[in-house]
This record gives structure tokens, C-alpha cells and sequence, in this order.
């Protein structure tokens, strides 16, 4: 997987992600497998 | 060391009603083709959740593999989606911690997937004090 492969995929990714009626104050974070032992941050928040 | 069961202490919190509150939740994602996605959700520090209820939605068959840890600890690990609409009701979990997520995409285009769940959110303190109670009882 290349560089511009990889954000495009998490382009998609933060685009398609919705989450809706989490408690206040719950942390999510999304990440993207890139390698064996590597994870990618794409996306974080703390719902409000 | 006393083993603590899960119902026991969904027992009693039903039986004394304290505190706690439901929420449902809806998570939808697009996966890439090919491509694997971690989903951490961390309660607040003040609380405990209880997944009561799970219902889970693709738009295609056997081709997205799940793995579920509540804590750290496997719930189901790689179970390949091979319904439309998969209810798991026996997945009944508490969560202290963390609740991960592991969500592969096998094909070789994108797919969607729609999550619902149904569960009991309980300040952590109640929490403490029920495990005491249940404890004792054991």
C-alpha cells in the first residue's frame, strides 16, 4: 500500500464513519491496519 | 479469590435499580476494499457499561470479519459476517475500560456496515458497591 493509497483509504473511511448516542464524554478512536504492527490514527473524538 | 459472574451482578443491579440508564447507540462505517479498521470506544472514567443487546447490519455476505474484546478480553474473535442483519443477543458484556473493535473487509471493494446497540450505563462507584454486595453473597 503506497502513501496516496493509504489516505484515500482513510479519506473513506473518516467520511463513512457516524456515530450517534454515546454517553457524554466516551472517547473513540478509529484506526486503519497499515501494516503486521502498525496501526494508523484516522479519526478521534470524545462525544457530546 | 472469588469469581464474580457476569449475570449475578447484572442480577443485582436490576434487582436494586440503582442509578443506571440506557442508551442506544448507532455506529455506521464504510470499510475499504482490503482493509482492516480498529474501533475503540473508552467509557467516561465515572462510569460502567453493559451491552445488553447488539444488532449488527452489512451490505454483503461473508466477506467482513469481526472480533469484539470488552477489557482486553476476546468476545468473539474473526467471525465472518454471513447474515444481513446478525443479532446478538447473547453478547452480553461489561465494559470497565475499553471495548475494541476489529473489523476486516476481505473483498476487493468497499463495503457498509451499521451498527446498533442497546445497553446499561452505571456510575462506576454503584458499580463498585454492587461487586462488594455480590461478593459477599457468593
Amino acid at each position: 500500500m503506497d502513501e496516496k493509497d493509504i489516505e484515500k483509504k482513510k479519506e473513506k473511511i473518516k467520511k463513512g464513519f457516524r456515530v450517534s448516542g454515546l454517553p457524554k464524554g466516551t472517547t473513540v478512536i478509529v484506526s486503519m491496519k497499515i501494516s503486521e504492527d502498525k496501526n494508523e490514527l484516522v479519526h478521534a473524538e470524545v462525544s457530546e | 479469590m472469588v469469581m464474580i459472574n457476569l449475570r449475578d451482578v447484572k442480577d443485582s443491579i436490576a434487582m436494586w435499580r440503582r442509578g443506571f440508564y440506557e442508551f442506544f447507540v448507532r455506529v455506521d462505517m464504510t470499510i475499504p476494499a482490503s482493509t482492516t479498521l480498529t474501533v475503540e470506544f473508552n467509557p467516561p472514567i465515572d462510569q460502567v457499561w453493559f451491552k445488553e443487546d447488539y444488532k449488527l447490519r452489512a451490505d454483503a455476505l461473508d466477506v467482513i470479519k469481526m472480533s469484539y474484546y470488552s477489557d482486553g478480553y476476546p468476545v468473539m474473535e474473526e467471525v465472518l459476517i454471513g447474515e444481513n442483519e446478525l443479532h446478538l443477543e447473547q453478547l452480553r458484556t461489561f465494559t470497565v475500560r475499553s471495548a475494541l473493535f476489529v473489523i476486516e473487509n476481505t473483498d476487493t471493494v468497499d463495503h457498509d456496515m451499521g451498527v446498533f446497540e442497546r445497553y446499561l450505563v452505571i456510575p462506576r462507584r454503584e458499580f463498585e458497591k454492587i461487586l462488594e454486595e455480590v461478593e459477599k453473597e457468593v
